[in-house]
């Protein structure tokens, strides 16, 4: 069975509290206990204990509902009418009960029948301090609290054990042994990002802007979701899983799990700001290796020696075009899934975050041979596949360059694989990788593409259809039309509508634009004016 | 004024038992009392204080000691007698009159056996209307009327008369002196003057018990009406029937406590005690106070409309507990504090009862 | 060697008797009229019991009898008494007899005086003892009066000058008068214990007489045992001290009744119902003996406080009337009586009663004739007895001295009345053989001991106290001749006395135990 529980609100701090009735099998009362009347209220619950005198009881019972009220009736022998008073306060305010040390015989039958009658349960314990009782029924009305508190307190303790430098893995184990408890982090594809592989939630979908308890027996997985920034969505979960808990333990690891949160947050946050400041270093460095001050020559040296980056060869750049569901940030957190990918095929070279991508290059001892360009395209196609299938919602495109030496070298390959991106990102698709050599009579359109006179008359050209084009598939629809050389039957195929479809937009198209489409000059600018508002939109395919 | 009639002295013993509210000490010796008194000396003349001379002597009269020790020590009579002169004596003065301090239980009447004998009128009024232990529970002590001089005589001659700075203090002195006197002594304090009484007093309490007796008798004969006619006229109110289903007698410090506990006859449910120390001081329902200390509670025999005094008390009586609104003159500043639930050793508020308002 | 007792009651219709071994079993019994001289009764009723019965098995002879009551009530045979009240200065105030009924006092008090003596609450004297007094009063009652009951005040704690004064009065006068003392007659109340003391020496001659008739009747059978009166609590005094103390036996009737009742049940501890013609009595046995009153008991009139069971009586009998009135069903006080032979529906007469009532709703068979009550209204014959149901159900609470349920005996010719569940009792036992309780009651009478004094216990502690009380009890109860292996406590009442220094608490304890066997 798996029951799901999105806890809104925080539950009471003592949940599960002690009733009377356990109270008194809890063997609290070792010098032994009567009750004496009002048997049918001992299963209320005791949230505290309280003593005082039996004298001016209504002043010791006027507290919160659910007290148990010790008192102290030594003094009672001839005025036994207190106990009808103490039993009409406690009734009044819902006290859970009256324990009073005093001798049997001093509750006359009027007690007992208004007890009965209140449903006020009464217990008399005969020769024990009142305090001393009162202390240790504390304890037992407390102990769920004290669990709590102790917990919470191995949780604090386990935290500031954590050095300063330690990993997020080095927290969840501190943690996760200080309260008996595996615990995960995952992301929101519910992927591990720290912690024990065995506690990742069974599905995604439990993971939520609030915590949640999933019990799927004999499991339970709680769900504490983690904000890293201001009115920003949980983009971490911690999770724990705990097998065949209590109540009160779901309860208290819920608690440790906001206390740890805090602690894991801190570190991601610190985290992706260590990473924000190198990336932007790197990012300054390769600006300054693209625009080549020769003045400036000997600091960039050093900086490259320091970032490790190697430029002593045949360097050949691959610049890596990101568009879709992306941002400065979400480049940055999967710059690591890339390079990962990047590495595994050999693809060695730094990975430098930029805003819309990241830039990269391979450096070799000696000039590679013509051919080799094709192998470093299939190898850049492969690790990217292999990172998008990680990377949902990315579309990436690809430019390589030529290989060129040294540091001069990298600069004109640089520029080379931005010009090689272009290109493939113009193409759409999800994902296309064009080295700058397969570019032939296609390096043309650079010039165009890259012209920000030609953008601004593009946008004219095309600015009728563009205010009527809410859905953009009227613009999908004329360079699909104008792509398959006017043919309605092939673009209907590729967008998988019906002909007749393309032929209505295709009238539309015409009514819409001020050009003559059957004209082959003005159909060339049109066909370019797309392509070129497509880039500049930074949207890679229309076709979603 | 008037004179006392044998008749009027069988309804004074039924309404000083009822003003005994339990306790006061069994009326039935003062009553022979009077009666001898009344044979060998001749009646008794009751009075208005407005009747005499404003600056008139008043002198008051009563049994002081142990109920327990009375019946065994029958007064001699000469103590009431002896105390009295004393005081006149003392004062350099004679008396008027003679006055009741308690009007409820005997000492109700044993100013009229010394009447009596002295030929002395008894005042239509007193300091308590009901009964209470002790000397300094008057309505005298309210507006500042010091309790001394006073003194105690006992059947032999022996004879104090005190003269102390406060009520308390002329209790306890009283009550050392009785211990020592054979604890069946008379006291006779608040020397005053008619005028005094007439404006500090309680007025008619005499008349009342009377008048209230007369309309308990009517009852006890079982008259149609005469139940509502009693209750309206004592301004009391029926707050509880059943029947007795617990006694509880304790002693300490010299004083016998106890509870009685009764069950509702009709809902059973419901349950009363009452807490007695001498006389009947707290009625409680369901551990509420209902029915306090100065007004009066009296437990009434549900078949014989008879006063039930607490050393009769049994269990299975079938009851009435009754409230019955103190005397008004007790609404005064200091009244809580001196006769309240608290002045003996209650730890609960006093609870007004209701009256018409016709009073002040 | 099996050893009998023979019990006779004297009742006020009935003389009973009947002969128990030493098991409680009934031998012989008989029932027949009282006479108007009680002797002829009981020489009758030994005659008939004793037939066929071993005589020289029989060891002792228990009488219980109505005659000294009946003389206060009917103000017959009573002596004159002499007054004595030993407290001067104090009581002046009341003097001995007051409150009396006129006639009552006209015929009893021959002479009073008080004079100085007696004690106060803490053992000091109020006066000295005023011997010459005692020998002038002595001397003044001789040739008036037959007997005097001297009292003084405090006598139950303390009763030197009691005894002093007899002392003094025998030997100034020697056996002219016989001499009653309160302290052995009544407890504390000095008023109440005089009248007691009084009544009790009014009742010299009676009570000489019924011995004397007790001891000729057992004579002429040529039985020589020991012989016994019942009193009031149900326990046996030896002949000599019945005519000392004859007002101990005023209400022994009753007792003899509840105790037979009782130990025909098999109990020792039961609520016991008499109901008779006119009313019904309800009493208690608490340990085997009725419970004692504690207010103060009027007999003839006066107010007395010795021991006395304590009854509570009401209107309700075989012979109470009945009637309905459009709907309005009143039940008694009218009765009957005895004449419900006659005058009741079911007997052919014209009054409806709680015979008639009984037998329409089931409860009485076999009396009278059932037909003529067939066509009573049963709403009639429902509320009739809702009453009677109450009212038996009111008695036994305010009889019980706890909450406890505890069994009711009915006896009695009206207790076809008693339905057979009442509230907060057990259950409803009804003997057989009910009719001979009284005498049963007498043969099966232990002898008792008890006192009531005040001590005070900060003087020697209470325990100390208490045992000094029980002691007393035992040693009297044993002089009685109660077996001194088998005497017990009884009860044991404290009553602490407010307002009395170092303690002082009124100590009442009761003792008893069967009589001892009789060593031949």
């Amino acid at each position: 069975m798996v029951i799901v529980t999105a806890d809104f609100a925080r539950e009471r701090a003592d949940t599960a509290p002690v009733t009377l009735q356990q109270l008194l099998a809890s063997g609290a009362f070792d010098s032994g206990a009567t009750v004496v009347a009002g048997e049918d209220g001992l299963g209320a619950a005791v949230h505290d204990v309280v003593t005082g005198s039996i004298r001016g009881s209504s002043a010791t019972l006027r507290t919160e509902p659910g007290v148990l009220a010790v008192l102290d009736g030594s003094d009672l022998r001839s005025d036994t009418y207190q106990v009808d008073m103490a039993i009409r306060g406690a009734y009044e305010s819902s006290s859970a009960g009256i324990v009073l040390c005093t001798e049997r015989s001093n509750i006359v039958i009027a007690a007992t029948r208004l007890a009965n009658k209140l449903k006020v349960p009464v217990i008399v314990v005969e020769g024990d301090d009142p305090i001393v009782l009162a202390d240790r029924l504390r304890r037992v009305v407390a102990a769920p609290r004290l669990v709590r508190s102790d917990t919470l307190l191995a949780v604090i303790a386990a935290l500031s054990r954590v050095v300063p430098t330690a990993r997020l893995d080095a927290i969840l184990e501190g943690v996760g042994q200080a309260v008996d408890v595996r615990l995960a982090l995952v992301n929101a594809e519910g992927r591990l990002v720290a912690g024990d592989s065995t506690a990742t939630p069974p599905r995604t979908s439990d993971l939520i802007e609030v915590p949640t308890t999933t019990v799927e027996r004999p499991l339970v997985y709680l769900a504490q979701p983690l904000s890293l920034a201001r009115r920003e969505p949980p983009s971490f979960w911690l999770i724990a899983v705990l097998k065949e808990p209590t109540e009160t333990r779901i309860s208290v690891i819920k608690d440790c799990l906001v206390v740890a949160s805090w602690s894991v947050g801190t570190r991601l946050v610190s985290d992706r700001l260590e990473r924000e400041r190198d990336a932007r270093f790197r990012m300054g460095v390769l600006n300054s290796i693209v625009s080549g001050q020769e003045r400036f020559e000997a600091v960039l040296l050093e900086h490259l020696a320091v970032l490790g980056w190697n430029v002593d060869g045949w360097c050949t750049a691959i610049h890596l075009q990101a568009s879709g569901e992306v941002d400065p940030l979400r480049i940055l957190t999967l710059t690591d899934q890339l390079s990962r990918a990047m590495a595994e095929r050999g693809l060695e070279g730094p990975i430098i975050e930029r805003p819309d991508g990241w830039t990269s290059w391979v450096v070799r001892r000696k000039e590679p041979p013509a051919a080799a360009y094709g192998e470093i395209a299939t190898l850049v196609t492969e690790a990217m596949s292999a990172f998008v299938a990680l990377a949902p919602g990315i579309r990436l495109h690809a430019g390589i360059g030529r290989p060129y030496l040294g540091l001069d070298g990298l600069r004109t390959s640089l520029t080379e694989a931005k010009e090689a991106a272009t290109i493939a990102q113009a193409a759409g698709g999800e994902m296309g990788v064009q080295h700058i050599d397969e570019m032939g009579v296609r390096r043309i359109l650079l010039g165009w593409y890259a012209s920000e006179s030609f953008a601004e008359f593009a946008h004219t050209l095309l600015d009728p259809l563009l205010s009527q084009d809410v859905d953009g598939s009227l613009l999908q629809t004329l360079e699909v039309y104008l792509d398959e050389e006017s043919s309605a039957t092939l673009a209907a195929t590729r967008m998988g509508v019906h002909r007749n479809t393309i032929l209505n937009r295709v009238e539309r198209l015409r009514s819409l634009l001020t050009v003559n489409l059957d004209d082959p000059d003005e159909r060339l600018a049109v066909q370019l004016a797309c392509r070129v508002v497509k880039l500049k939109r930074g949207d890679g395919d229309w076709s979603h | 004024m008037r004179e006392l009639t044998l008749d009027d002295l069988d309804d004074m013993v039924l309404g000083a038992t009822l003003l005994g509210t339990g306790g006061g000490g069994d009326p039935y010796i003062a009553r022979l009392m009077v009666r001898q008194a009344m044979e060998d000396f001749g009646s008794v003349q009751i009075i208005e204080p407005r009747e005499l001379d404003p600056e008139g002597l008043v002198l008051t009269t009563a049994v002081i000691g142990a109920p327990t020790v009375i019946v065994e020590k029958v007064p001699a009579g000469t103590e009431f007698t002896t105390g009295v002169r004393a005081m006149a004596s003392y004062l350099g003065k004679d008396p008027v009159a003679l006055m009741p301090i308690e009007v409820g239980g005997m000492n109700t009447l044993i100013p009229l056996a010394t009447a009596a004998e002295l030929g002395l009128p008894v005042i239509d009024a007193d300091s308590m209307r009901r009964a209470f232990p002790q000397i300094e529970m008057t309505v005298f002590t309210l507006a500042g009327i010091p309790a001394s001089p006073m003194s105690v005589a006992d059947e032999k001659g022996n004879l104090v008369v005190f003269e102390t700075i406060s009520n308390p203090v002329a209790e306890t002195l009283a009550r050392t002196a009785v211990m020592q006197l054979g604890m069946a002594n008379a006291i006779s304090a608040y020397p005053m003057t008619a005028g005094q009484i007439a404006e500090h007093g309680i007025q008619g309490s005499m008349s009342f018990c009377v008048d209230l007796g007369k309309r308990l008798a009517a009852v006890q004969r079982g008259e149609e009406g005469a139940f509502e006619e009693f209750l309206g006229f004592a301004e009391a109110e029926v707050f509880f029937t059943g029947k007795i289903i617990d006694i509880d007698r304790r002693t300490t410090e010299g004083f016998a406590r106890g509870t009685v506990v009764i069950e509702h006859l009709d809902d059973p449910s419901r349950t009363m005690r009452i807490e007695i120390q001498n006389e009947l001081l707290i009625a409680f329902e369901d551990g509420k106070p209902v029915v306090t200390t100065p007004d009066l509670i009296c437990l009434l025999d549900l078949e014989t409309a008879a006063p039930i005094t607490t050393e009769t008390l049994a269990y299975g009586q079938r009851v009435n507990v009754i409230g019955m609104p103190c005397a008004p003159e007790w609404h005064q500043p200091g009244m809580i504090e001196l006769v309240g639930p608290q002045a003996f050793g209650y730890d609960v508020e006093y609870v007004p009862m209701k009256t018409k308002g016709s009073k002040k | 060697m099996t050893q009998l007792r023979i019990g006779i009651d004297v009742g006020g219709t009935n003389t009973d008797a009947v002969v128990v071994d030493e098991n409680g079993t009934v031998i012989a019994a008989t029932k027949s009229a009282t006479t108007p001289d009680p002797s002829d009764g009981i020489r009758e009723a030994l005659n008939d019991v004793i037939q066929g019965v071993d005589k020289s098995q029989i060891t002792q002879a228990m009488l219980g009898t109505t005659h000294p009551a009946n003389a206060i009530i009917r103000r017959k045979d009573l002596e004159p008494v002499g007054v004595l009240r030993l407290a001067a200065p104090s009581s002046l105030a009341v003097r001995p007899g007051a409150a009396w009924p006129s006639e009552l006092h006209a015929e009893v008090i021959g002479l009073s005086e008080i004079i100085h003596g007696g004690f106060e609450y803490d053992g000091r004297e109020i006066a000295p003892l005023d011997e010459d007094a005692v020998r002038r009063f002595a001397n003044s009652c001789v040739g008036k009066v037959p007997s005097i009951a001297i009292t003084s005040a405090f006598a139950p704690a303390s009763f030197d000058h009691e005894l002093r004064a007899a002392e003094i009065v025998h030997d100034e006068v020697g056996d002219a008068l016989r001499i009653g003392l309160s302290h052995q007659v009544g407890s504390i109340g000095m008023l109440e214990r005089e009248n007691a003391t009084i009544l009790n020496a009014a009742l010299f001659g009676v009570a000489r007489a019924v011995v004397e008739g007790f001891h000729s009747a057992l004579a002429g059978h040529g039985l020589s045992v020991e012989s016994y009166l019942t009193q009031n609590d149900g326990t046996l005094m030896t002949s000599e001290e019945a005519t000392r103390l004859p007002i101990l036996t005023v209400g022994s009737g009753p007792t003899n009744s509840m105790r037979g009742a009782c130990a025909l049940a098999g109990l020792s501890d039961a609520l016991v119902i008499d109901v008779g013609g006119t009313s019904a009595d309800v009493g208690i046995l608490v340990d085997g003996f009725p419970r004692e009153s504690s207010a103060a008991v009027e007999v003839g009139g006066v107010r007395t406080n010795f021991r006395m069971p304590d009854l509570i009586s009401i209107g309700l009998g075989g012979g109470t009337v009945v009637t309905a009135d459009g709907g309005v069903v009143n039940v008694g006080p009218d009765s009957v009586g005895y004449r419900v032979i006659t005058e009741a529906l079911i007997n052919g007469g014209s009054t409806l009663t709680l015979s008639d009532i009984s037998t329409a709703g089931g409860r009485l068979s076999g009396f009278g004739d059932a037909g003529k009550v067939a066509d009573l209204d049963p709403a009639v014959v429902n509320a009739a007895l809702s009453w009677v149901d109450e009212q038996v159900q009111i008695l036994s609470e305010r009889m019980k001295a706890s909450r406890q349920a505890m069994p009711l005996i009915a006896v009695g010719g009206g207790s076809h009345l008693v339905p057979d569940t009442v509230p907060g009792v057990a259950e409803v036992i009804r003997p057989a053989h009910h009719a001979v309780a009284n005498a049963f009651g007498a043969a099966i009478a232990e002898a008792s001991g008890a006192i009531d004094r005040v001590y005070r216990y900060e003087a020697e502690g209470r325990e100390k106290c208490l045992d000094d009380a029980k002691q007393l009890a035992v040693d009297a109860a044993v002089r009685s001749g109660a077996d001194p292996a088998q005497v017990r406590i009884t009860s044991v009442v404290e009553v602490p006395m407010s307002y009395l220094p170092g303690q002082g608490c009124r100590v009442q304890v009761k003792a008893a135990g069967p009589l001892a066997a009789v060593v031949n």
